[in-house]
Order: structure tokens, then C-alpha cells, then sequence
């Protein structure tokens, strides 16, 4: 590490000093997993094996680790300070997407760049993220905001958000916009606003129900109750329950799912990859997934904790929840606790777009993380 | 260090920090939430879910609805299906690969090696299709080995049947396997991989109509991969029954007639372009093609020169010889550059410029007026015809008549060639000579047409004036009865010719038949009055062979085209025909029996009279439900 470019002073090396080496590690971790079981996943499928699709995880994965390495060598208010630019840009791409998007299995969610397809609303969370901390950083925290303060990071969540929808992909959408309430409770917000808006979102649930499609509606009336369709709406759900369950303690062995294999399970390498690591690694490897999660989104919620200003704070807290909110909505579904929607498994399920935007948010917290207070201890 | 103070946002707060440990407390106690929930399920019920997912397999079969079925417009079959049965391998069930194959392919008659290759490459979730239409013996012997072979079994599947026919593949087209292009083009409409299509003719033209629904059929299977009970059946829908124009009793004896002979045969309804027969020969069997031709059979049928995959009605092009005459003689009449009364003497040759232009008599007809002129064909009269008309006015008139254009009866069509001044400059960069609209004015030179025109423009003639389009599709009816499409006659042009001049051309062509000195008396048929025009088209100058030489001694391609055109009754003409023999080396006269023989039977089948309205009674009574049983579809 000595003399790999003079621009390493000893400053930065005593900030890379503080690297959280444990986030770095359970990042790799997940990812590796991702790569065994997209191919477990895929490997009874002769046209995604001719692809190789595995494969290009771990291209991908790496081209997400070079973006985590060259992140940490910038201060991330370099990243914030540019956070609209990243932002507006999203918005381009986004419509881009609802121009002239590629249209798969029904929604348009892909942009063509030459021989890669670009996944405009993987970023959407990062660009939002890092636009709201930009516009809350500044804030002194005299008191905590009102009505009129939320309109304009609401709007500013809500542009992207509703672009998603149109694709359309709810449940990216969705979290866009959870995120962007949770950053908000986070900056600090009036209690009594609080009530309200919460007793709001309840009073209108119904009415949101009209907007949804037939096939949205049936998603979330399966989830009340599976059995009601079994080979229709409650199918994949069932089926998916049925893998985890039979994986049991000690799982069928990597490849051995008879689930998977025998196509009971659809989109198995992406939104239900969670289902083949329960079937073939069992519980055993299904905890420990989940406790993989458990630390990684706690180290964010650490660096939170740590950070050296409400900027770098509210950055992590972000991440963290929209690690949180992927991990439960994509689990809580293939476990028959969540309607099915569209959720990759982060860093583990098949996506470049995903994978990228996953290692850069990761490099953002611990950006964090190593350029935080010096004084304060960290918590967990 | 620097950088950070830089900014403008403060040091994080203790509340900040405060709601900071809330997320995450929040966070824990839902990923908790998750791991217990991930407890109960594989730990606590674990031992349900096992053997859920080892008893209840659910697999998908693909099921193809049958076929529409095709009939004449007697109602007679024309296509159907018959049960046919194939044998499939599941891979994935399969225990003993290699024995298994090997026993398939002695049962098959397949080489070892190339099967074994392709099993291995297929998907193995999915069954690969070892042997489509296998006996009933070979059906039995896998039967009783059942057990010993898992992963083999027999599916019944649909096959499509071409009963009654020898021959008239073009007309009826077969099918084939899609190709790849097909399915890229085709994947939201639920073709699939293997699936069989429309490849030519009423089969390709109507795919749309005729294929029947197909879908999965989700079946609980054993680890054996064999059907335990069927979870959600697949009710088929078959396709729609497509009714066709044709007189299958008649297109069988045009068939019959032209066996020995290359060329074509076309008959029309000339009250309204309905094709009543057409017969392309050389042909081929359309049932080889249904459960997939095999390559051998495939490249004979490519390679052979006499080409016989290609529809002769409908794209052979071929010099109209003397039935251009017909043409001539409107054209001659209506530009009035001569009378109808007015003779003119025939001395066996005519002389334009330096050139001498022969008439097919030696020395000639003598003087010859328009009704002797078609009827005893006399080259003369119309060399003279040529001259006074010029290139243009033979051209207009042509076209007039339909030829050098689509009829609009297919897509794939030939459109022939009426060449012209114009045309000549653009293909030749030449200016017309005018020695050649006089080859022209006989039907040599650049003319061509396909006999599907012929027809067309003899019909014209009968029904005087009416150039219709020529149909084939009566009606589609959709398996509950209902009408989805039923043609109506278009007319392409009521033809501006006054009616005398009409009465006057066919006047010509009855004589043709009936006249003492026409070409074509053997198409006498008895108490009808026939009309007719012989023509014998060159395919080189005479020079070449020499005019003596028998047919049999040229090399084929040099032989001449026979024609002949007719309609009948005279009076009220319900068909109108046009023969061709492809290099048959014989005159046009020579084809004339045959027209006999086609509208004689023709005739007698139909009743000589009231022949449309018994035709429709007929379409009608096919039409209704109950005229058919159920079983026939298979």
C-alpha cells in the first residue's frame, strides 16, 4: 500500500485505517453466495447456461467493487455536493426508459446501451438518497420540520417514484418512496405531522386499491390467503413456500432442488433466488443469509450513528433502509409474508443495473464510516 | 479532514442520533420477524413441506388443438386430421440413457449415435419429440415395455390428412415446421418451438383461421414423469373450417386427365372469379409433409428440375401463343382498324419491312374475316391486325383483359409481362421495333401469362365484359357455426368493349369448336355449344429447330406450350377453362379433348342446369353443424 500512487498521503491512509472491514466482508460474502446460486439456479436452463449468466454476475460484481474502490477515494460530500446532477440525470433516463425502453414480460424497465441493458430504476434509490441528504445536510436542527419543509423532498421523491410505476414496477417505486419517508423521519419531523400524514396513509388505503392493477389487487389478496388460487395468483407463492419449507435443516444440496429444478419456481435466478438458497442450503444456509444481512445493515445503521455530520448521517440511514426495505419485502415474499412484487435480493440476486448500484451504495457508507468523528465510539 | 469542515452540514445532533438508533432497532426486530418466520417453515414444518414438494409434482403439457378442417364447396373433405401418436423422452426421467436411446432407435430406424447426440443436447425438463406418426405396432411394443423405459411415452397428437386427394398440393399447400424467423414473428400469438404451421398454399394463405388453440395442460406426475391425474385440463379449441370454391369431383378428374403431362389446369366460375379447379403438374403429395417430410424426400422435391413445388397456375409464365388473338380480335374491333365483315386474304405470309413473316398453314387460309380469322387461328390476319394497331393500343388492351397484372388472387403470384415500348426501355434501354409488335400480335415475342390470367381473360370473355378476381375461399366457419368471413365477388373492371363486338369475338371462338374448319372441334361435347381458342406458343424461332423436326427429337426445353381456353354453355356460361402443356410439344388442339372431357363432366355432375344455385345448396349443407360427426375432426 506504500507506493501505489503518491496521491496516498498519510492522511488518507489513517482515513482508510478506519475501513469497516466487516461491512467490506459481509458484502463480499453475499455476493459470492449470489454467484453459486444463480448458477444453481440456472444450470437446468440450457439457454440462460449457454449465456453463462453466473458469469456475468461476477463481472459484474467486479465492475461493482472497482466503482466501491475508486468511491473510497473521495470525500462523499464530493458525491452529495454533485447529488442533483446525479439526480437530474436519473430523471433523463428514466423517461428515456418510457420512451424507448425495452419491454419485458410486459413492463419497460431496460434501456439499450450498445451491448449492455441499463436498469435506470436500480439507481433511482442512490439518486434519491444522495439528493436528500444533500437538502436536509444543511438544515440546523432548531426544530423539526413542518408541513411546508417536507413538500419539497417529497416532490423530490415522488418525480422518480411515480416514473417507476409507469414502467410499470410498483414495488421499486415503492421503496423509492418509503425510503424517502423514513430519510425524512430520520432529519427530524413534528410529531403532530407525523400523526397526521401516518393517520392519512391508513385513511387512504382504500382509495389507493382502485389505482391498482387486477393483477396487483390479486397479489395482495393471495397474500391474505394463498390457498383461495392455488394454480393461479397463490401458485408461485405456494410453490415458493413449498421450497423453502422442504429445504428443512440441512437443505437438498447446491443443484439438488427438485423445486427449481423442475420449474415450479419462476424467475428463480432473481426475484426468487431466496427460495433456491433455502431449498438446497436449508435453514443453515438461509440464517446465515439472513444474519449476513443482519450485520450488514447494522454496520450501515452504525456508521449512521458515527458519521461526522448529519449529511454523512443521513446518507447512511438511506442505505440502510433501503437495504432493510429490499431484504424484507424480497425474503418477506418468497416466505409468503409479502405480495409478490418485483424485488431483487440485494447484491445476491441476478442483475447487473442492481449489482452495480448495490456495491456504490455500500462504498458510500463506508465513506461514511471512514470519514467520521473521531471522538465518538461506534455502537454495535 | 479538511474537506468535511468545508461543508456546510452540522455535526450530527444527539437526536439525530437518537432517531438513528430507532431505525435500527426497528430494523433488528424485522429481520428477527424474518428468521423466525424462516424457522418455522423449514425447521417446525420442514417435514410437511418435504414431502410436498417429493408427492406433488405438477408438470405442463403442451396440447395443440386440432386444425381446422378445408372443404370443397360440395362439402366434400378436403383436409382433416387424423389421431396420430408420437413417442417423446423426458431426460430428466429417463434412467438408463444410453439403453434407452438405443432401443428407441432400432424401434425408429434412426442412427444410434445422431439420436443419442440430440437427446443429450435437448432440454431435459422438456419432452424431445424422438419419432412423430409411429405404427400401431410400434406403439404396442412400447406399451408393454413401459416400465423398463421411464421416461419414454406415447402422446396422441392431431395429424393433418389430405384424404382424397392425388396430387393438388399446390392448391391445399402443406405444412411445416416453423422456422425461426416465423417464431420471433409469431411468439405472442402462442407458437412455440416445433410447432407446425401453413407453409404454402390455402394452408399458409389461412393459417390464421385454421390453426387451433393450443395451451398446457397441467398434469400431477410421478417421479416417473407418467400423468398420475390431470390438475387443470386444457379444453381444446379446435380451428375454424375453411370452405373453399373448388369442385373436388372436378379438380380430381383435371388431375386425373393431366397425370402424364407438365403444365396446368384452371377452371373458373366466370359469373364471379370463383376457381373451381386448378390443377399444377408436375405436383406433389401434401400427406408426406404432415408429419414432417423427411430430408431425403425434401431434396428430391427441391432438386428435381422440373420444379415440382412450383404453382404453375399461379407463377408459370408462359407465351400466350394464339389465345392472344382473342385479345387482338377486341382490340382490332373496338379501334375499328377493321371491319367486323371485312376480309382479308391470307396467302401464308406477311411481309413488314425486309422480314418475312409466316402463317402456321402452308399457303395459307385464303380470305379470312374475323369470325375465320379466330377460328381457323390464321397468323395473317392478326400480323396485319398488329400493324394498324401498333405496340401501344395492343398493349392497352391487354391489360384491358387483366394480363401483366396481379389477378389479386395471391400474393405470391406472377404477374406475366405485356411488353411495351415503355417497358422495353426500361428493361432494355431500347426503343421498340416495330417488327416486333408483330411476333406480339400472335402472342410470341415478350408476351407472357400464367394460366390463372388465361382463365381469367376467357372468363371475361363468357360472362362478357366482367373481369372478376379469382377466389377460392368461399367462406371460414368457426367450430360453433359462425360465418367469421365470407367472400364477396370483386370485379376488377367491367370492360369499356360495346357488346356487338362481343357477340362478334365469340362468335369466333364457338367456331373454333363448332365451325367446319376450326382448330379445335374435338372440344365438341354433345348438346352443348362450346366456345375455344387453340394456341400453340414457340418457345424458340423456327429457325432454330427447323420446321420439320418432330417434338420428340428437341431437347424439352425447346418444345412448344400448348394452349387451350373454352368456356360453356355458350349462351350462359358457368365455366370457363385454360390448359396448358409446359413444353408438351403438341399444338393446342391437341389439349382439346381434354376440355372436353372437363366440361362435359362438369356439366353432367352439375345438372347442366341451375349449376350455381345446386352449388350453394351443397355449400350450405356443409355449412350446418350436424353434417358432420364429431369424430371426423380427429
Amino acid at each position: 500500500m506504500n507506493d501505489i500512487t503518491p496521491s496516498l498521503t498519510s492522511s488518507f491512509r489513517r482515513t482508510l485505517s478506519r475501513l469497516d472491514w466487516l461491512l467490506v466482508l459481509t458484502t463480499l460474502l453475499l455476493s459470492l453466495t449470489g454467484v453459486f446460486l444463480i448458477y444453481s439456479a440456472i444450470h437446468s436452463n440450457p439457454v440462460f447456461l449457454k449465456n453463462s449468466l453466473h458469469m456475468k454476475q461476477v463481472l459484474w460484481a467486479s465492475i461493482g467493487l472497482g466503482a466501491l474502490v475508486c468511491i473510497l477515494f473521495f470525500d462523499y460530500h464530493v458525491f452529495t455536493r454533485w447529488s442533483y446532477f446525479f439526480y437530474a440525470l436519473l430523471i433523463v433516463l428514466l423517461i428515456a426508459v418510457l420512451v424507448s425502453g425495452q419491454t419485458v414480460s410486459g413492463s419497460k424497465r431496460w434501456l439499450a446501451l450498445g451491448p449492455v441493458r441499463l436498469q435506470p430504476s436500480e439507481f433511482a434509490r442512490l439518486a434519491v438518497i444522495l439528493a436528500l441528504a444533500r437538502y436536509f445536510g444543511p438544515r440546523e436542527e432548531a426544530k423539526p420540520m413542518g408541513f411546508r419543509e417536507l413538500l419539497p423532498p417529497l416532490a423530490l421523491a415522488l418525480a422518480p417514484a411515480l416514473l417507476i410505476m409507469r414502467q410499470p414496477d410498483l414495488g421499486t417505486g415503492l421503496t423509492v418512496l418509503l425510503i424517502a419517508g423514513a430519510m425524512c423521519l430520520a432529519a427530524g419531523v413534528r410529531k403532530r405531522v407525523i400523526f397526521t400524514i401516518g393517520g392519512a396513509a391508513i385513511a387512504c388505503a382504500p382509495l389507493g386499491w382502485l389505482f391498482l392493477k387486477e393483477y396487483q389487487r390479486r397479489r395482495i389478496l393471495t397474500l391474505l390467503d394463498p390457498g383461495a388460487d392455488p394454480l393461479g395468483a397463490g401458485y408461485q407463492s405456494i410453490q415458493s413456500i413449498i421450497a423453502v419449507g422442504s429445504g428443512e435443516i440441512w437443505g437438498k444440496g447446491l443443484l439438488q432442488g427438485t423445486q427449481s429444478r423442475l420449474h415450479f419456481l419462476p424467475e428463480k435466478h432473481t426475484d426468487f433466488i431466496f427460495s433456491v438458497l433455502s431449498e438446497e442450503l436449508g435453514f443453515l444456509g438461509g440464517a446465515l443469509v439472513l444474519a449476513l444481512f443482519f450485520i450488514f445493515i447494522l454496520r450501515c445503521v452504525g456508521a449512521a450513528l458515527s458519521a461526522a455530520d448529519k449529511e454523512g448521517a443521513l446518507l447512511a440511514v438511506g442505505v440502510a433502509t433501503a437495504f432493510f426495505l429490499y431484504v424484507v419485502f424480497n425474503i418477506g415474499m418468497t416466505l409468503g409474508l409479502m405480495p409478490i412484487v418485483g424485488i431483487p435480493l440485494p447484491l445476491v440476486s441476478y442483475g447487473g443495473s442492481a449489482a452495480v448500484s448495490s456495491f456504490v451504495a455500500v462504498a458510500l457508507v463506508l465513506n461514511v464510516g471512514m470519514r467520521r468523528r473521531s471522538a465518538v465510539s461506534r455502537f454495535v | 479532514m479538511k474537506e468535511w469542515r468545508a461543508s456546510r452540514s452540522p455535526e450530527t445532533s444527539d437526536a439525530l442520533r437518537r432517531r438513528v438508533l430507532i431505525f435500527g432497532v426497528c430494523f433488528g426486530l424485522v429481520l428477527a420477524g424474518l428468521f423466525l418466520r424462516l424457522l418455522s417453515l423449514q425447521v417446525i414444518q420442514g417435514a410437511k413441506f418435504r414431502s410436498l414438494s417429493e408427492n406433488n409434482r405438477i408438470a405442463y403439457r403442451v396440447v395443440q388443438s386440432p386444425r381446422g378442417l378445408v372443404f370443397d364447396s360440395r362439402g366434400e373433405v378436403l383436409a382433416d386430421n387424423r389421431a396420430s401418436f408420437n413417442i417423446y423422452i423426458l431426460r430428466e426421467n429417463a434412467k438408463n440413457l444410453k439403453p434407452t436411446v438405443r432401443m428407441l432407435a432400432g424401434l425408429t430406424g434412426q442412427p444410434y449415435g445422431a439420436l443419442y447426440e440430440k437427446v443429450r443436447r435437448a432440454n431435459p425438463f422438456r419432452p424431445f419429440l424422438v419419432k412423430a406418426d409411429i405404427s400401431r405396432n410400434t406403439m404396442a411394443f412400447l406399451e408393454e415395455r413401459k416400465l423398463d423405459y421411464p421416461g419414454v411415452y406415447v402422446q396422441a397428437t392431431p395429424l393433418r390428412r389430405y384424404p382424397s386427394f392425388e396430387g393438388a398440393g399446390h392448391l391445399l399447400g402443406y405444412l411445416g415446421e416453423i422456422d425461426e424467423r416465423q417464431l420471433k414473428r409469431l411468439k405472442k400469438r402462442n407458437y412455440r418451438q416445433g410447432d407446425l404451421l401453413g407453409k404454402y398454399g390455402v394452408e399458409r394463405a389461412q393459417e390464421k383461421f385454421l390453426r387451433g388453440a393450443s395451451g398446457f395442460r397441467q398434469v400431477e406426475v410421478d417421479a416417473y414423469g407418467r400423468e398420475l391425474r390431470v390438475v387443470r385440463p386444457f379444453v381444446e379449441k379446435p380451428g375454424n373450417d375453411v370452405h373453399l370454391t373448388i369442385d373436388l369431383a372436378l379438380q380430381k378428374k383435371a388431375e386425373a386427365l393431366f397425370k402424364e403431362h407438365e403444365g396446368s389446369v384452371v377452371a373458373l366460375d366466370p359469373s364471379d372469379g370463383a376457381i373451381l379447379a386448378m390443377v399444377s403438374r408436375p405436383s406433389f403429395d401434401p400427406n408426406e409433409f404432415a408429419a414432417g417430410i423427411d430430408a431425403e424426400a425434401w431434396k428430391s422435391l427441391t432438386e428435381d428440375p422440373l420444379k415440382p413445388l412450383e404453382n404453375r397456375a399461379t407463377r408459370g409464365q408462359y407465351p400466350p401463343g394464339s389465345i392472344f388473338k382473342i385479345v387482338m380480335a377486341f382490340a382490332a374491333l373496338n379501334e375499328k382498324v377493321v371491319a367486323a365483315d371485312e376480309k382479308i386474304r391470307c396467302a401464308g405470309s406477311f411481309r413488314f419491312g425486309r422480314r418475312v413473316f409466316q402463317d402456321w398453314k402452308e399457303g395459307g387460309h385464303g380470305p379470312v374475316d374475323i369470325t375465320q380469322s379466330l377460328a381457323q387461328s390464321c397468323d395473317v390476319y392478326y400480323y396485319d391486325m398488329g400493324r394498324k394497331l401498333g405496340i401501344g393500343r395492343i398493349a392497352h388492351y391487354a391489360r384491358m383483359f387483366g394480363l401483366g397484372a396481379s389477378t389479386g388472387f395471391g400474393a405470391r403470384e406472377k404477374w406475366g409481362l405485356v411488353p411495351s415500348d415503355a417497358w422495353k426501355r426500361r428493361r432494355f434501354g431500347e426503343k421498340w421495333h416495330k417488327g416486333e409488335t408483330i411476333s406480339v400480335a400472335i402472342g410470341q415475342g415478350f408476351n407472357l401469362v400464367t394460366p390463372l390470367q388465361a382463365a381469367n381473360m376467357v372468363a371475361a370473355v363468357a360472362n362478357r365484359g366482367r373481369l372478376w378476381r379469382p377466389y377460392i375461399v368461399r367462406k371460414v366457419v368457426s367450430p360453433g357455426g359462425d360465418a367469421l368471413f365470407e367472400s364477396s365477388p370483386r370485379l376488377i373492371r367491367e370492360i369499356p368493349v360495346r357488346g356487338e363486338i362481343f357477340d362478334k369475338v365469340r362468335e369466333g371462338l364457338r367456331e373454333v369448336v363448332h365451325g367446319t374448319r376450326g382448330t379445335a372441334k374435338k372440344a365438341r361435347v354433345p348438346g352443348v355449344v362450346v366456345a375455344g381458342k387453340t394456341g400453340t406458343a414457340q418457345t424458340v424461332r423456327l429457325e432454330l429447330t427447323g420446321r420439320k423436326r418432330k417434338p420428340e427429337e428437341l431437347p424439352r426445353k425447346f418444345r412448344d406450350h400448348g394452349w387451350f381456353v373454352a368456356f360453356a354453355p355458350y349462351e350462359n356460361p358457368v365455366i370457363a377453362l385454360a390448359i396448358l402443356g409446359e413444353h408438351a410439344g403438341r399444338p393446342g388442339s391437341f389439349f382439346a379433348p381434354y376440355a372436353r372431357e372437363l366440361i362435359s363432366f362438369y356439366l353432367e355432375k352439375s345438372g347442366n342446369k341451375n349449376v350455381l344455385a345446386s352449388r350453394t345448396d351443397a355449400a350450405r349443407e356443409a355449412a350446418s353443424p350436424d353434417a358432420r360427426t364429431p369424430g371426423e375432426r380427429r
